[in-house]
């Protein structure tokens, strides 16, 4: 057994050596479909559509540190965007809208081929969330657009006593996930990547800043979301 | 050198290049040299070569089938683990029934 036990630190170390490391980049798009409460209520934001609200931007990259397992880091990112003509604030001033929901997967993600083209892999991941929110208001007004816009989320005051043109407020969330993937590999190098799972983040919407002050943001129910993606990906080495 | 660089042009298959891809794969290429492996594969098969360039991409996909079929050490606990939570939200989303576990009530 004591000799079992000497013997794990070599073997580990000899199969990390030998181990052929794999970076790879991936680029693709993400699917789900959150509740975004705070958004539908209030008929001032852009209307939902697939675009905005279902679709995310993904890129991220991996690397292959043991013979059937990676670590990496993948971005998913919703985005929503209103130009200051269609984007009225309750005191009668208008702003451009800017809105990013942002999903950090730190996956570790173990593989086998079943198939020399197809690879089956199993992905485990924490994830760090942010949410921005951003105003390009008009000067000299911009507490007042600000104050306003926070208005439309809750009636409480906010200590605010200067704000720039451009400002954002941003709310920051842990969560995990858990996903199923299918790989299909187009050449050696380069291969298409399916997947599906589900994702649970903790946000609160009354855990948003704005210039160090702790403002509440829209209410948004992000917890318990299944999702899929689709991405392509191309090894580097 | 002279003598060895003329060999190449003469025979592009016998580029170092193409000796590395067919020792260490295709994937041991640097992505700086990637496109002069491209050109020296297409020369290779222009000289008559396509089989040993058949080869090196056949011994490539062999290559990283078996070292990937099966999983190896911790990994095929993690993949259990990976199954069985996205079976059970799957399951609990078509059922209709909490997936979240409260382990202290």
């Amino acid at each position: 057994m004591k000799s079992q036990i000497q013997v794990l630190p070599l073997f580990l170390l000899i199969a990390v050596g030998y181990s052929q490391p794999k970076l790879s980049f991936d680029l693709g798009l993400g699917l789900y479909q959150p509740t975004l409460t705070g958004y539908d209520e209030n008929e001032t934001f852009p209307i939902k559509n697939t675009l905005n609200r279902n679709l995310l931007f993904n890129w991220g990259v991996y690397y292959e540190f043991f013979y059937n397992a990676r670590i990496g880091m993948s971005t998913l990112t919703s985005i929503d965007n209103e130009d200051a003509k269609n984007f009225k604030l309750g005191n009668q001033s208008s702003a451009d809208f800017s809105r990013r929901i942002t999903y950090r997967f730190f996956p570790i993600e173990t593989f086998f081929r079943w198939r020399p083209r197809i690879e089956i892999n199993f992905t485990l991941m924490p994830i760090w969330g942010r949410s921005t929110i951003s105003l390009e208001t008009n000067p000299p007004q911009q507490l007042d657009d600000w104050k306003s816009f926070l208005t439309m989320f809750s009636d409480k005051e906010i200590g605010l006593s200067e704000m720039n043109a451009t400002d954002n407020m941003v709310s920051n969330w842990y969560g995990y996930g858990s996903m199923l993937g299918f790989r299909f590999y187009l050449t050696s190098r380069m291969a298409l990547d399916l997947k599906s799972g589900f994702m649970n983040n903790t946000y609160d919407e009354k855990s948003w800043y704005l210039r160090g002050n702790k403002v509440t943001g829209p209410k948004m129910k992000i917890d318990g979301l299944p999702i899929f993606s689709l991405k392509i990906l191309y090894g580097l080495r | 050198m002279f003598g060895q660089s003329t060999l190449e042009k003469q025979n592009p298959c016998s580029h170092p290049l193409i000796k590395l891809a067919k020792d260490n794969g295709i994937k041991s290429i640097p992505l700086k040299d990637i496109l002069k492996y491209r050109k020296l594969v297409k020369e290779c098969e222009k000289s008559g070569n396509s089989k040993a360039i058949e080869q090196i991409e056949l011994m490539d996909w062999e290559r990283d089938f078996k070292r990937s079929k099966a999983m190896s050490s911790w990994t095929s606990t993690h993949a259990m683990f990976v199954f069985v939570t996205v079976g059970y939200y799957y399951m609990a989303k078509i059922l209709d029934i909490p997936y979240e576990v409260t382990f202290f009530p």
